[in-house]
């Protein structure tokens, strides 16, 4: 029995319910539209999953989100990104006095210090990560970190089973003629949602 | 008037101070003296077991078959003393170091801040017991006579007449003559000490030699001297002994625990921080392995080094099992001088560093850096890594340039691009070879993301990503 309800709830067909919790902290989107969707924005803390379903289309939500975390005197970290982060792209969108540090290390370190960084206050985190990386006992321990207080976003590209995995937010970025459209995967504050446009 | 400290076991003393374990058996120090080999200290087991000092390392044997024996290093008993020093300089400026067991503490200038010798006394007397080593005091009005009375053990007189008359009673065996001439005194049939005393300078020089007469004058504080005295080191340096050699990390986090314990207290002393430090790893054969810790800002903690020290060790095998251990500290800064980092008093500042601290141990240096840009107008070319949390230079100009940055950049086909913003020149890199003539377009494909293009020697190459 106890097997086959684990199953049920890697599946997602099965989930532990739990009270919503309205107070809980968010960080905005920089787009209503989200905030309205996600209950007021990136919940903090909190863990966040963004699937690219094409490569660097992620800076459309990301640059709002550090924006604001810079406001609120928040260190980002970046664990291994796609690209060389560029100093003069961070002082063109005005984040150069802020303090960005990047991570570049194998994927099993990098799963590491991404706890690492969850568990420390006052830090943003941000991770790109294959699918296959993101198992759900890792999910797990970094969900659980970031309950201390912290945000961190998970960017990998889309997943191909629908298994489930302990994020607070699951969205899938999709590029078309009209920009970036979200399909949300997993809410907090309600049933998923497809197609919900930036703005 | 001066106090001197007399350690008759100080290496053997520490070496139980920092490894309490080595005390649960029999334990004794030798030394080579000639062609003997002679115990020179040991602790209370082997004691009860008969074994003392001076005897031979074969009948110590004899007597206590469990004797641990280690080889006494007299440079290593200096070294010990230093840090005592250091430790006292605390409570006294004027120390002079009697090198390898011994130091005088000058007294007289000290009545005043402390209020009376017998503050002063009692003052310095619980700090050098506060460390559980041997020692035996004496005070006397100069060091000579103290380190005499102090070494034969008699009892402490801060009354300049009574420590005299100690003096007088010493035997000749225990005023510090040369084995000769304790022979010529004893064919005179002089006993103590004071009966030499008693008699002219002439009458000692005539029947004992000029040397003699000198060496009485000193004790009895007639001759001016000049003492060399201590100045505490710039840096710290401390060695331990293991007892048994240790062939993995794991035994190894206890002593390096108190190694860590006696650099928090060096530092906290004098009020001083320092960012790095290293390990050395001594071992048998192989050459010593060095494995260095640093903190993202410099702290004074042990604790902090350690459980850096303890994320390292997985990646670093032990060629061969380890039988010293040393800690090296070499740049000390004042706790105050250090703030060039980010967010001046912010209350999580101290946080965000540890956490960088970590990572770096972990990882590696070269594996945690912030971005950074040098005014090189060539772009690629400006950027460069440098260390996280240092402050970045402030640069006026903010041209638009992307977020991600493809280094390096990658050849592409234009067809799949609509050119948007452009062109910018940059013609430039003639000073050191490495020109460059490209014109930077800003560009959309397919699936309307923004890339940042450029045009070289009829090639197209995409250098970087705006979405």
């Amino acid at each position: 029995m106890q097997t086959k309800l684990q199953t049920l709830i890697q599946q997602g067909l099965v989930w532990h319910g739990q009270v919503t919790d309205s107070q809980a902290a968010t960080l905005s989107s920089g787009f209503s539209s989200l905030d309205t969707a996600l209950g007021g924005g990136w919940q903090y803390p909190g863990l966040h999953e963004w699937q690219l379903q094409t490569p660097f289309s992620e800076q459309a939500l990301l640059l709002p989100l550090i924006q604001h975390a810079v406001q609120q005197k928040l260190s980002v970290f970046w664990v291994n990104p796609p690209a060389w982060l560029s100093a003069a792209g961070l002082h063109h969108y005005g984040l150069n006095e802020s303090m960005q540090v990047v991570i570049q290390t194998n994927p099993e370190k990098a799963a590491w210090a991404f706890e690492q960084i969850l568990q420390t206050k006052n830090a943003l985190a941000l991770g790109w990560f294959a699918q296959k990386e993101t198992t759900s006992q890792s999910v797990r321990r970094w969900y659980k970190a970031a309950q201390t207080g912290q945000m961190g976003v998970v960017l990998s590209e889309p997943a191909l089973n629908e298994e489930a995995r302990a994020y607070s937010n699951r969205v899938r970025l999709k590029l078309g003629e009209a920009g970036v459209t979200l399909d949300i995967l997993k809410r907090k504050v309600g049933w998923p949602l497809e197609h919900v446009a930036l703005n | 008037m001066w106090l001197y400290c007399h350690f008759p076991q100080l290496l053997l003393d520490n070496r139980v101070r920092l490894q309490p374990d080595s005390n649960t058996l029999p334990l004794a120090l030798y030394q080579l003296q000639g062609n003997q080999s002679v115990i020179v200290q040991c602790n209370t087991l082997a004691r009860e077991a008969g074994v003392k000092p001076s005897i031979q390392t074969v009948m110590a044997i004899s007597l206590c078959e469990q004797l641990q024996l280690v080889e006494y290093i007299p440079e290593r008993e200096q070294q010990v003393l230093q840090q005592l020093a250091t430790r006292l300089y605390l409570w006294a400026a004027k120390l002079v170091l009697y090198p390898p067991k011994g130091l005088a503490i000058e007294l007289s200038s000290l009545t005043q801040l402390y209020g009376g010798m017998d503050a002063v006394f009692n003052t310095l007397s619980r700090e050098v017991h506060a460390l559980p080593i041997k020692a035996q005091l004496a005070v006397a009005d100069n060091p000579l006579a103290a380190q005499l009375l102090a070494e034969y053990d008699c009892p402490v007189s801060l009354n300049p007449k009574e420590s005299a008359q100690l003096l007088a009673q010493l035997p000749i065996s225990a005023a510090g003559f040369k084995t000769k001439t304790q022979k010529h005194c004893k064919a005179a049939g002089f006993r103590q000490l004071g009966e030499l005393i008693q008699l002219s300078g002439d009458e000692v020089g005539r029947q004992l030699g000029l040397e003699t007469q000198l060496y009485l004058e000193q004790i009895q504080g007639r001759q001016r001297q000049s003492y060399d005295f201590f100045t505490p080191p710039e840096r710290f340096r401390q060695s331990l002994d293991l007892v048994t050699e240790v062939p993995h990390w794991q035994g190894l986090l206890f002593p390096l625990k108190r190694l860590f314990g006696e650099l928090e207290d060096f530092l906290y002393q004098r009020q001083k921080v320092t960012q790095q430090v290293s390990i050395e790893l001594h071992h048998r054969y192989e050459p010593p392995s060095v494995v260095p810790v640093a903190l993202a800002e410099p702290g004074w903690r042990g604790q902090s080094f350690l459980s850096l020290l303890q994320l390292k060790m997985e990646a670093i095998p032990l060629p061969e099992a380890v039988i010293e251990i040393t800690l090296v500290a070499n740049e000390l800064l004042q706790s105050e001088q250090h703030n060039c980092h980010f967010f001046g008093v912010q209350q999580h500042r101290h946080e965000t560093l540890q956490l960088i601290g970590r990572l770096q141990a972990k990882l590696g240096n070269n594996a945690v850096f912030s971005p950074a840009m040098n005014d090189d107008p060539r772009p690629g070319n400006n950027e460069f890594r440098r260390p996280a949390g240092e402050k970045p230079q402030v640069l006026s100009a903010a041209p638009k340039r992307p977020l991600w940055l493809l280094q390096p950049p990658q050849p592409t086909s234009i067809d799949l691009w609509q050119l948007r913003h452009g062109p910018e020149r940059k013609v430039c890199g003639w000073w050191d070879a490495g020109d460059i003539a490209r014109d930077y377009w800003i560009a959309r494909d397919k699936f309307q993301r923004v890339g940042w293009l450029y045009f070289e020697s009829g090639q197209w190459y995409l250098h970087g990503w705006f979405s």
